[in-house]
């Protein structure tokens, strides 16, 4: 029987600063290790197995609604990620043709342009901050080509809705003083796409706002819209834009990696970017191990959260209904007996003859799974590579020091201070851009 | 009825690998596993990415897409039991692979 956990202090300050330590610390602890975090009791459920349980063979026994009620009251009562049940399938099965190939191959397009055109306002020879760019670049990304909105007039506004509602949902806490605030940006979010959806409804195209505005039954108001969208246009670009940076981060700093994917980028895309689309891999294996290798080293939304709703046993230890249930690919991500050598930058471990992602479907889980599985997760790893590719073809990229790197580790993995490196354009200004 | 097709030659599917074929209209995924060949609807039930691009593990293959692996001999899925890829009969015929689609 598992130690009562109201017996063991609060552990969020020490889980948050690196997840991987605190694991690491606690790995003699076996599957199921009691903690308080936030100062509620709860359960970390390790390894693959525990991943497995809570996302497939026991997912009956649990509640996303409850675990993210934060998340309901900044985002919205829409938000998918803290639905359940019947209102979740609804809006998962009306969502699911976004992430599907054909659709893959729509916003390739799109996105492929915007980042070339974006990457056009770098500075000719001088430092930009790729965190800073990653957001931008996924925002834009995700806004235009997924939910098929007029980005120019609105982007940062609605940016700066969706970071209010992330603060509120993950970072602060107490909602008396919190609640003016969701409401207000809900009333501003209203506001600048209102007009917007109207025309959706009018006439509905091939992309999410589109799906929303005429696939429910009874119709969403506008205001109900915006609570379901504005969480999958949060998600969409929050985790794309952390493992973006990440990857560029590993690239950058590991050279003789860099230079394999430079070979494979030059031998098997060539100067233009043209095939579509490029997240399947096998095509581009350097460049995809890179980024399976910063969704293990730097997962960009590595908690999970649920209620138990009913008793349970796990690996022989009893965990309570009403308990809180977290599992955290960190967990499994720098466990050495999955991931050789796990602090140790390594892509080919994903290449044959390793392969040690595949020890188990449930190795390597940056981005959730079962049923519940980020649907985002091919779009994410297309838009990454897009990025990349463009980068490496038009500009020679180069980390400015910036002493150790500091990671803030959560709940979205980021540099702390930004990512600041130097560009130098291959060619000349006129020569640039291979998004047309 | 299910009619005999066909669809690439045993030398065509080394062990360990796949193989996108075409067969009255479907596309279907060919799989060999320590020598015997196993045959599914090449579309991924759960968001339609091609099974036949995926990677192989084993007696399983993962989606391109979402990373679901599913069991080439019976279609099962480890991540959703609610998925099931569909399976087709495969027999050897000489040195070809003939299914029953």
């Amino acid at each position: 029987m598992a130690e009562p956990v109201t017996e063991i202090r609060d552990e969020t300050i020490e889980y948050f600063a690196s997840p991987p330590e605190f694991f690491r610390k606690r790995r003699s602890q076996g599957s199921v290790i009691p903690s308080v975090l936030f100062g509620a009791p709860c359960y970390f459920l390790v390894g693959p197995k525990a991943h497995e349980f809570v996302h497939v063979s026991g997912r009956h026994l649990f509640s996303s609604a409850q675990a993210y009620r934060r998340v309901i009251e900044s985002f919205g009562h829409g938000a998918i990620i803290a639905q359940d049940g019947e209102a979740w399938k609804i809006q998962h099965d009306i969502i699911t043709p976004l992430f599907s190939p054909a659709s893959l191959n729509r916003m390739f397009d799109i996105k492929k342009k915007l980042y070339a055109d974006r990457m056009a306002q770098w500075p000719g020879e001088g430092t930009v901050d790729l965190l800073q760019e990653s957001i931008m670049l996924a925002i834009r990304g995700s806004l235009r080509a997924m939910f098929g909105l007029d980005i120019d007039p609105v982007v940062n506004e609605v940016r700066d809705c969706l970071i209010t509602f992330g603060e509120i949902a993950f970072m602060t806490f107490g909602m008396a003083e919190t609640e003016a605030r969701v409401k207000e940006t809900h009333r501003k979010l209203e506001q600048i796409l209102g007009p917007q959806i109207d025309a959706k409804r009018r006439n509905p195209g091939e992309d999410g706002m589109s799906y929303y505005a005429t696939k429910y039954n009874p119709p969403l108001s506008n205001a109900e819209i915006l609570q379901h969208a504005a969480g999958l246009m949060f998600a969409a670009h929050d985790t794309t834009k952390s493992m973006m940076t990440w990857s560029f981060y590993l690239m950058l700093h590991y050279p003789e990696y860099r230079a394999r994917v430079m070979q494979e980028v030059a031998e098997k895309v060539g100067p233009e970017l043209t095939f579509t689309p490029v997240s399947l891999p096998n095509k581009l294996p350097m460049l995809d191990n890179l980024i399976k290798e910063a969704e293990r080293m730097y997962t960009p939304l590595h908690p999970n959260s649920r209620v138990v709703m009913e008793d349970f046993e796990f690996e022989g230890h009893h965990i309570p209904k009403g308990a809180i249930v977290q599992v955290d690919a960190f967990a499994v991500h720098y466990d050495p007996a999955i991931f050789y050598d796990p602090e140790r930058f390594d892509p080919d471990r994903f290449a044959p003859p390793r392969e040690e992602h595949k020890h188990s479907p449930y190795a390597l889980f940056g981005v959730g799974g079962g049923e519940r599985v980020c649907m985002g997760k091919p779009v994410a790893r297309q838009d990454i590579k897009t990025a990349l590719i463009l980068a490496l073809q038009n500009y020679e990229l180069e980390l400015v020091d910036q002493g150790e790197l500091e990671i803030a580790w959560g709940p979205m993995t980021q540099p702390k201070n930004g990512l600041k490196v130097f560009v130098r354009p291959k060619e000349s200004e006129g020569q640039r851009g291979t998004g047309a | 009825m299910p009619e005999t097709v066909t669809v690439a030659t045993v030398a065509d599917l080394p062990p360990g690998r796949q193989k996108i074929v075409e067969a009255q209209g479907k596309e279907i995924a060919l799989f060999n596993v320590d020598g015997q060949i196993y045959a599914l609807d090449n579309t991924c039930p759960h968001a339609g990415f091609p099974l036949g691009e995926g990677d192989m593990s084993g007696e399983h293959v993962i989606c391109p897409g979402h990373s679901f692996h599913y069991n080439v001999k019976t279609g099962e899925c480890l991540n959703d039991p609610n998925m099931q890829a569909t399976c087709f009969e495969v027999r050897i015929e000489g040195d070809e692979i003939v299914i029953m689609v």
